[in-house]
């Protein structure tokens, strides 16, 4: 049991298709910075204020004012989506770090601390594995209740244990590899050695995890706005703003087509881009 | 394989399946006990102010008057029973609730998985270790869908196929063909993993050395990739198969709400919404053994598929 | 000695002036057919199918099905005989007498007698069982195997209208003995003696209901008599609006509740019926806490009622099929008050200058109005699950323009459920916005008369005493002129002089169906769809 099934999975699941730096990854990479310059500066990009109301101008089709036309309230759905990438990248980030903070203490306790407290935080591990991750969401929400904040702990919460498994894992080979034991021969203090020698051997799988899981929490941080459970109007979040726009879409195309294309698009992006790095870190191991 | 080891696997599984078990609820009621506030008026839940007598009936319950730990062997000693509370927002008991959701959701989440490996296999067999078109296509097609909010999914397929182009109803319940949206919206949102997985193993089967000797034998390309390597991307499928099962219900919750079918993912929202607590731990109780029993399965299956790796295990 | 009345109303004569008239005429084209069945995609799951634990206006459509009541009230506020074949008063107001219709059964084979009509009125007015308890309701006594006496604490014109209210139908005495705690979730132990009974009832999904063929005891208001036309109704719960509207006509026959976007693809459209009718009682508005600081100060309400330009907003939300409201009471309610019609609202410059007075001098960096180093801030309360017809968008829109007409900042805090009633309760929030729907006199009288005071402990504020001694006359007295003059009262000082309420729109409730269905409508007393007994499908 000492390369986990997690990481395997994570290795074939998304083992890199393209040989070289392809088209796709570097139109990717284009893609993600745009909407990192969104989220650091959108009033630059954004042609008008998100929540500025004009009922004259309700539920505009795309035009050259209006890039992606307007919602019932006369609000530019263009600036909306631009405002809102700094809801779904900030869910995506979040939550990630939050499972990647939590993944590092549990998986390097386990790996570390001895045969017991490892089988206890293991056992403990499989249980929160046993949970689908959905469900763990929803009794955060349902005891925490809504908002930006509460979404990323419901979120990250439920990563967590694909984290602590694959660090864990990383642990054990870098320990079996045996320099560790000598370095601590030859006098060095085990924490040091951790910090200095484990964890930077360890990075790479678990940063190639981290990116793909920026994606998967974009997508369930819009599910859970979409079921009204994330964050609240009228922030423009994409989950949210598909949410509104459902109940129109028959008469205003644009507002169920552009949040959702802003969705799929950056969680492609990020999932190419993680393919790629996979691809370049984890292809001698496998 | 011989019996005993069948047997011995089987038990160990299961033991760890209790165990599970066994943390999950213990789990839940550390919940119950952090979360601030008075516990019963939690329990209780909903909008409106309970009265004293309401709240005497929580505690009677759920013994709150009681030590923690008298409380929780309660509440464990309830569950063995099969007792999972009550709702006192619905004023039913939560067995019931769920249990009057259960098939509908099963119904859709066998047809959700069902179609998914009708596309799946054949999409990972036909493009395994080739550069065809179609693989482009193929690889195009997952990463798209992988991409995609299956909410999203689901309220174009509605919009397209129910009411624009009137193909599929979604209101008659009783028409098996309301069932074709839901089900396809929910294997769209697994098929991108399915097949990379699969592919990804029959490829690795096809540099094997049996498949050398079958080519030798003169195979046709077909039947090898059939035949032979296909079999061997069942058990990489079938470990995913346990994550899938999250998968699966995800998309069950997200797609009976785009619907609007019942079932425990319509149970699970409105009950968050109207903070019923005793129905929310209902479901993440019986979700999670319904999860065991699926980890349980998988595993058997092994055996059946390839009996070198079930007597391994 | 008790005078005999056939219809008679406390209430009768005044009610004339509510009218109806918002709905379009009922077509009836061809003679009426029987047989036949429709589904009916509608919005509401009940929470409750106890008709006395159930206070969803959108699911009375159901338990109107399923239920009787003693009276039946008429499209003019009248109160005609239903299960009580008659009824009378006796001097004092203070004891009502039924005289039950003979031969009447339940869906489960039950005799209605005497003794199940009081199970059924003890029952109703039983706290916390019952969520229609009468304040004045002292007893029921059988009098005789048809006839039931009711005594009350003291008169109270209100009374017929809890009697003649879904809320108090009469259910079997067999399924309020034995059944007690399956009632609310529905199914085949909850029988009443209406024109159907449950068929099949799925959660979250639909219900279904079939005639019931003993059915023979349909009161006056009803178009036909004898049995249902239809043979099976399946009322298909899509919560999501765009679906309701996607299924009609090719997979629904009937739906309610039609977002103001939508009206133009069924209204005057070949092949369909489109009605919309106002709700009776009372108006959707906001609730202001007259306790809390920064609306504490008369000035600051009067300010916010004035900051913001209602009429654009409504219109360019709803496209004049919502009305905007000019008071508490809805004005298809005998006790509106139609002075208050272009009486406030949309003054911008005089909100300015009050709030200026009010020493809201200083802005800050976003442009709110600060004083004392506070920002001028009020918090509203609007659960999610209530939000419907764009309701959260219309707050959004109005936070708006209080923000740059008078900077005021008006934060729509639009949380799931969870404990809104609590917060509300416990004086923490500066507004709710109110979509009770009271139907009857004595709510409406209470919501009224509350001085702004949403936080319980301050009910009992002295400066609210008098407003509540009004309400309290306007319910015991018999003189109806008096009573409207006291709503009126009550209606001004709500909205003009203290600013407890901010009226925003009239509710009001569509159908819109397949033109060969006929025979649809509204609830009287309070405006919402009706069950479909008068229903039929042209063939």
């Amino acid at each position: 049991m000492s390369r986990d099934n997690t990481n395997n999975a994570v290795t074939n699941r998304l083992s890199a298709r393209p040989k070289r730096l392809s088209v796709a990854v570097i139109l990717s990479v284009v893609f993600l910075v745009l909407i990192a310059i969104q989220v650091l500066f959108p009033e630059a990009i954004a042609t008008h204020s998100p929540i500025t109301i004009d009922p004259l101008a309700a539920l505009q089709p795309p035009s050259r004012e209006h890039w992606f036309g307007t919602d019932n309230l006369g609000r530019d759905l263009f600036s909306r989506v631009v405002h809102g990438s700094a809801y779904s990248v900030s869910i995506g980030f979040g939550a990630t770090l939050i499972a990647l903070a939590g993944g590092i203490v549990f998986g390097a306790l386990a790996g570390f601390g001895g045969r017991w407290l490892d089988q206890a935080l293991m056992r403990f591990n499989d249980v929160l594995m046993a949970l689908p991750s959905i469900l763990l969401a929803l009794v955060v929400v349902a005891l925490l209740g809504t908002g930006l904040v509460n979404t990323l702990w419901a979120i990250g919460i439920g990563l967590i244990p694909q984290f602590a498994r694959l660090v864990r894992a990383e642990v054990l080979v870098v320990r079996n590899a045996g320099y560790v034991e000598s370095a601590v021969g030859f006098g060095f203090s085990k924490t040091a050695v951790v910090c200095r020698h484990v964890i930077p051997n360890a990075i790479h799988p678990v940063f190639v995890l981290a990116t793909i899981s920026i994606g998967g929490s974009i997508l369930a941080g819009s599910t859970l706005s979409f079921l009204k459970l994330g964050p609240q109007p009228p922030a423009p979040e994409w989950g949210l703003l598909l949410s509104e726009g459902r109940s129109v879409i028959e008469h205003a195309w644009w507002l169920g087509v552009f949040p959702g294309i802003a969705i799929s698009l950056t969680v492609l992006s990020v999932t190419v881009v993680g393919k790629s790095l996979q691809k370049r870190y984890l292809q001698k191991e496998s | 394989m011989p019996l005993q080891s069948i047997l011995v696997s089987l038990s160990r599984r299961v033991a760890l399946g209790v165990v599970v078990l066994w943390f999950t609820v213990t789990l839940t009621f550390a919940f119950l006990q952090i979360v601030p506030g008075d516990p019963a008026a939690l329990l209780f839940g909903g909008d409106e102010i309970p009265t004293e007598e309401q709240l005497e009936e929580v505690r009677r319950d759920w013994g709150l008057e009681r030590p923690v730990h008298e409380q929780y062997l309660l509440y464990i000693e309830r569950l063995v029973h099969g007792d999972l509370g009550r709702s006192y927002q619905q004023r039913t008991e939560v067995a019931t609730l769920l249990y009057s959701g259960v098939w509908s959701t099963v119904i859709l989440a066998v047809a959700g998985l069902v179609l998914a490996v009708v596309i799946s296999v054949p999409l990972a067999t036909l493009t395994a270790g080739s550069s065809t078109l179609l693989r482009r296509f193929a690889f195009v097609f997952e990463l798209v869908t992988i991409s995609m909010p299956s909410f999203w999914i689901g309220i174009i397929l509605i919009l397209v196929f129910s009411f624009t182009l009137n193909w599929f109803p979604i209101v008659a319940l009783d028409n098996p063909l309301s069932l074709v949206l839901p089900a396809a919206t929910i294997a769209l949102g697994l098929v991108g993993q399915l097949s990379q997985v699969m592919r990804e193993s029959i490829e690795r089967a096809l540099k094997e050395p049996f498949i050398l000797t079958a080519r030798s034998r003169g195979l046709s390309d077909g039947s090898v990739r059939w035949g032979h390597a296909l079999k061997h991307s069942y058990i990489p499928a079938a470990t995913i198969t346990g994550t899938f099962a999250g998968n699966v219900l995800t998309g069950v919750v997200v797609t009976e709400t785009v619907f609007g079918r019942p079932g425990l993912g319509t149970i699970t929202v409105a009950a968050i919404t109207t903070h019923d607590i005793p129905l929310v731990l209902g479901v993440v109780i019986v979700s999670a053994a319904f999860f065991v029993l699926v980890n349980i399965l998988v595993d058997l299956s092994y055996g059946l598929v390839d009996k070198r790796i079930g007597s391994s295990v | 000695m008790a005078k005999k009345k056939f219809i008679v109303s406390a209430l009768a004569g005044i009610l004339v002036l509510g009218g109806i008239g918002v709905a379009a005429p009922r077509h009836a084209a061809a003679e009426p057919v029987s047989g036949g069945e429709i589904t009916y995609g509608t919005q509401t799951d009940p929470v409750n199918w106890n008709p006395h634990q159930n206070n969803q206006a959108n699911a009375f459509l159901y338990l109107r099905n399923i239920f009787d009541t003693l009276l039946e009230k008429t499209e003019n506020g009248d109160f005609v005989p239903s299960l009580a074949e008659s009824y009378s008063v006796s001097d004092d107001g203070t004891v009502y007498t039924f005289r039950l219709r003979d031969g009447v059964t339940f869906h489960d084979g039950e005799k209605l007698d005497a003794a199940a009509v009081k199970l059924n009125l003890d029952k109703a007015n039983e706290t916390p069982y019952s969520i229609y308890a009468f304040p004045n309701y002292d007893s029921a006594t059988v009098v005789d195997d048809r006839t039931v006496e009711v005594r009350l604490k003291k008169p109270d014109a209100s009374f017929l209208d809890s009697i003649a209210y879904i809320g108090w139908g009469i259910i079997s005495p067999k399924s309020l003995t034995e059944h007690l705690n399956d009632l609310p979730s529905g199914g085949q132990n909850l029988a009443g003696t209406g024109p159907f009974r449950i068929s099949s009832y799925q959660k979250g999904a639909q219900v279904v209901l079939e005639s019931f063929d003993d059915y023979n005891w349909a009161p006056e208001t009803k178009a036909h008599q004898g049995k249902a036309y239809l043979d099976k109704v399946t009322y298909r719960f899509l919560a999501e609006p765009s679906s309701r509207v996607g299924a009609l006509p090719a997979q629904v026959d009937v739906i309610e509740g039609i977002s103001a976007l939508d009206v133009s693809k069924f209204k005057d459209r070949d092949g369909f019926v489109y009605l919309s009718n106002d709700a009776n009682g009372d108006t959707f508005k906001l609730s202001l806490n007259a306790f809390l600081s920064p609306l504490d100060d008369v000035r600051v309400r009067q300010a916010l009622r004035d900051g913001f330009d209602l009429d654009a907003l409504v219109k360019s939300l709803y496209r004049g099929e919502i009305r905007r409201a000019w008071s508490h009471t809805s004005p298809v309610s005998p006790f509106y008050d139609k002075s208050l019609e272009g009486a406030w609202g949309n003054n911008v410059e005089n909100a300015n200058k009050l709030l200026d007075e009010a020493g809201w001098t200083e802005r800050d960096s976003e442009g709110f109005r600060v004083k004392d180093g506070k920002r001028l801030s009020v918090r509203v309360l609007y659960p999610t699950q209530l939000d419907r017809e764009q309701r959260s968008t219309l707050l959004q829109g109005i936070s708006q323009q209080l923000k740059q007409n008078i900077g005021l900042e008006f934060i729509v805090d639009l949380t799931p459920s969870s404990t809104y009633l609590k917060e509300v309760a416990s004086g923490a929030v500066h507004i709710y916005p109110s979509t009770w729907l009271h139907s009857d006199v004595r709510k409406s009288l209470n919501g009224l008369s509350n001085g702004g005071a949403l936080a319980t402990d301050n009910k009992a504020d002295p400066s609210i005493q008098p407003l509540k001694d009004l309400a309290a006359e306007a319910l015991a007295t018999s003189d109806n002129a008096q009573r409207i003059k006291i709503f009126h009262e009550l209606q001004r000082k709500a909205v003009i002089d203290d600013v407890t309420y901010i009226p925003l729109l009239v509710q009001a409730y569509q159908i819109a169906a397949s033109n060969k269905v006929n025979g649809l409508g509204f609830i009287n007393q309070i405006g919402s769809p009706e069950g479909v007994y008068d229903v039929w499908v042209a063939k």
